[in-house]
């Protein structure tokens, strides 16, 4: 069981029904909160800790973080998680999600990266997943995890996703998210060592 | 016991059963469905507390446990 203060109101109909036919039942004793709801509490405080925004504050876009050094791999731990990888990473999630074209627009440059190429770990080219983002969910359990990994998963696509919004400058509706282009690219690989650096 | 909604938000209440069995002397971890019931109207706590005796009985868990406790 949750813990929503619907399920007392359950287990005392359950008492009240049981004692009726005079079998022992006693509600405060009987109820077992959910483990797993527990688990999702204890880590959902952890990662507000990590992050200023919160999942449901979409209206407003954050770039209020501090600039990332010149040279992203040199980040420190620190700097890296002072630059709310978290929030940063949902909103990269958001904006590529917000619909439909965007989301075709993001499967065609994995299709057109691997037929060209253009991926590569170290010297060899790889191929990629043809798979999506997945955008977190504040009450879906683990999907925050889900989205990172994802993210990670398909780090290879960054500069793919800067050409990416290049060409969507045009279709953008909010004027807001056209600097993205530009940030996207110390963004991805901040991310990427808060990863590395989890391992 | 979980309550959830699928896709076209029509709700399910399933009931499962967890217990340690003695099989031929040594102990096992056991579990079973009990109940897989579509809630249909709304249900706030006390109605899914009825049902949950209902799916009990329906489960002829009720039944045991009150002649159990006659027998004591």
């Amino acid at each position: 069981m949750d813990n929503a203060s619907s399920n007392d109101t359950t287990m005392k109909e359950i008492e009240r029904r049981l004692h009726q036919r005079d079998i022992d039942f006693d509600a405060a004793d009987r109820k077992v909160m959910c483990f797993g709801h527990v688990i999702d509490l204890s880590s959902g405080r952890v990662i507000d800790a990590f992050t200023k925004t919160r999942q449901l504050a979409d209206e407003n876009e954050d770039w209020s973080a501090p600039p990332a050094p010149n040279v992203p791999s040199r980040q420190t731990y620190e700097e890296a998680v002072a630059r709310d990888p978290i929030a940063i990473g949902r909103t990269v999630v958001r904006v590529i999600r917000a619909s439909g074209l965007r989301r075709d627009a993001f499967d065609d440059v994995i299709t057109n990266g691997n037929a060209k190429g253009w991926f590569r770990r170290g010297n060899n080219i790889i191929r990629v997943n043809q798979v999506q983002l997945l955008r977190d969910v504040r009450t879906r359990w683990d999907s925050v995890y889900h989205m990172l990994n994802r993210l990670r998963v398909l780090q290879t696509v960054r500069l793919m996703v800067v050409l990416f919004f290049v060409l969507l400058t045009d279709q953008l509706e909010r004027p807001s998210i056209t600097s993205l282009h530009s940030q996207t690219i110390v963004i991805l690989p901040s991310i990427e060592l808060h990863h590395e650096n989890g391992r | 016991m979980d309550i959830w909604s699928d896709q076209n938000r029509r709700s399910y209440l399933a009931i499962t059963a967890h217990w340690i069995a003695n099989e031929t002397g040594s102990l096992r971890s056991r579990a079973a469905l009990i109940a897989f019931h579509r809630l249909r109207g709304g249900h706030d706590g006390k109605t899914v507390g009825e049902i949950v005796v209902n799916l009990l009985d329906r489960a002829a868990i009720t039944v045991k446990v009150s002649t159990q406790r006659r027998l004591n």
